[in-house]
């Protein structure tokens, strides 16, 4: 019997199946294909199961995605928004000019009764690269965090994050929430892998200390800037209105509809990576059935 | 032309027509000050009314003794604006400090989700 388990499990590294799944996967079948298969045979498959799994490198197979960067707009998200329908939600409203940051020049069309008005061509393009890189990110199962301090928009800022599966820090922040994670988890904690700013400022007319925590742990952000913030430490800066309920409710649907559209896409190629190792395993255990009846007779 | 944030800059801004449209706001108004608007409460607290005109923020104007009842979420009021924003830098200040709020006076009330204001009834039948 030694020597015959011997020779299956070399039988088996002979036929080199080694398959690219990993133990997840492994498990999942098993108890399906235990049941239909005899006990010896099924000994035979847990021993080579065995042989397997000591050569199995145990990170979990992932999809893969380097095709979607050749694509310069691969979601389709720069189709969503357009400079008029920023005009519609007023997102071209800026502060007094007495507030102007001399670092949000660059993205400012004019001046009107001491208003700041903002180029929204120069919007669109930052807003479509934004919306791009968060359906990117979400494709490749990134943990997306939205935060803000806009008590008007709290509901939903959070709602947003809820409807699409991901997370919201719509309170008050604590000093390092995102740098002394652990301590104030009490527990391990992954970072979020992309942090989403409504309004990249705090409560108190200062930058959001989520903007400089981000950039200290090289998390890419995503901030909508006003004529007042500094749009500097910020990945992907979108400058506009961040007080008015309407241009809020623009961005979170924007995002919205960007990260739903990352989730999708991966959903999709979850279930044809399934489905290409479910026939690769089938292929792997008709071969190794063939040879056992083959070694029998 | 200087670069604009890595755009091809061979075209003309697309704001350009945006603004000049007539229903704009703030455009067609030339100075805002001592302008009157028409706004919509959309939330009442106690006897604080958030007005929106279409502007960036909001205006709260108190609930007047006149029609009080009618002062309802949906109503149709009229404005005066005093300034736009509500911001100024206050000495030893390095930035300004802003309200977020537009600062208006409250005309009167066009018209009501709850029944037609009483100024309004007094007015028409003076014609009558």
């Amino acid at each position: 019997m030694s020597l015959n388990m011997s020779l299956f499990s070399f039988a088996g590294r002979l036929i080199g199946t080694r398959p690219v799944n990993g133990t997840r996967w492994f498990h999942q079948t098993k108890g399906t294909l235990a049941s239909v298969r005899s006990s010896e045979e099924t000994a035979v498959e847990s021993n080579q199961n065995l042989a397997s799994f000591e050569e199995e490198d145990l990170s979990t197979p992932d999809i893969e995605v380097d095709d979607t960067l050749e694509h310069k707009d691969f979601f389709g998200v720069g189709k969503l928004c357009s400079p008029s329908l920023l005009f519609q939600h007023k997102v071209h409203y800026g502060h007094k000019v007495t507030s102007l940051d001399p670092r949000m020049k660059q993205f400012v069309y004019g001046i009107r009764s001491s208003h700041v008005i903002f180029d929204l061509d120069i919007a669109n393009y930052h807003l479509r690269e934004a919306l791009n890189i968060a359906a990117h990110i979400a494709l490749r199962d990134g943990i997306i965090l939205f935060v803000s301090r806009l008590p008007h928009c709290a509901n939903l800022i959070e709602q947003t994050a809820k409807d699409c599966g991901e997370y919201a820090h719509v309170r008050q922040w604590r000093a390092g929430t995102l740098t002394d994670i652990k301590r104030l988890q009490r527990m391990e904690c992954r970072p979020p892998d992309l942090v989403i700013l409504p309004s990249a400022m705090s409560e108190f007319g200062s930058q959001h200390e989520a903007v400089r925590e981000a950039a200290k742990l090289n998390i890419p952000t995503i901030g909508v800037v006003d004529s007042n913030c500094n749009p500097n430490l910020i990945t992907y800066p979108i400058p506009g209105n961040d007080d008015s309920f309407s241009s809020i409710q623009l961005y979170c649907s924007l995002f919205k509809e960007a990260i739903l559209r990352g989730k999708g896409e991966r959903a999709k190629r979850l279930k044809l990576l399934e489905e290409e190792l479910a026939k690769e395993q089938n292929i792997r255990l008709n071969k190794l059935k063939s040879l056992t009846s083959t070694l029998s007779n | 032309m200087e670069s604009r944030g890595g755009l091809d800059t061979n075209f003309q801004s697309s704001i350009c027509p945006l603004l000049s449209h007539k229903t704009t706001f703030l455009f067609q108004l030339g100075d805002p000050k001592g302008k009157t608007v028409v706004g919509r409460i959309y939330r009442v607290v106690d006897d604080d009314l958030y007005v929106d005109f279409d502007w960036k923020f909001p205006c709260v104007v108190k609930r007047p003794t006149l029609d009080a009842h009618l002062y309802v979420n949906n109503a149709e009021v009229r404005l005066r604006i005093l300034d736009l924003e509500m911001s100024t830098i206050f000495l030893g200040a390095e930035k300004e400090t802003s309200l977020n709020e537009a600062n208006c006076v409250l005309v009167g009330l066009i018209n009501s989700p709850l029944g037609v204001p009483k100024s309004k009834e007094d007015f028409s039948s003076g014609f009558n």
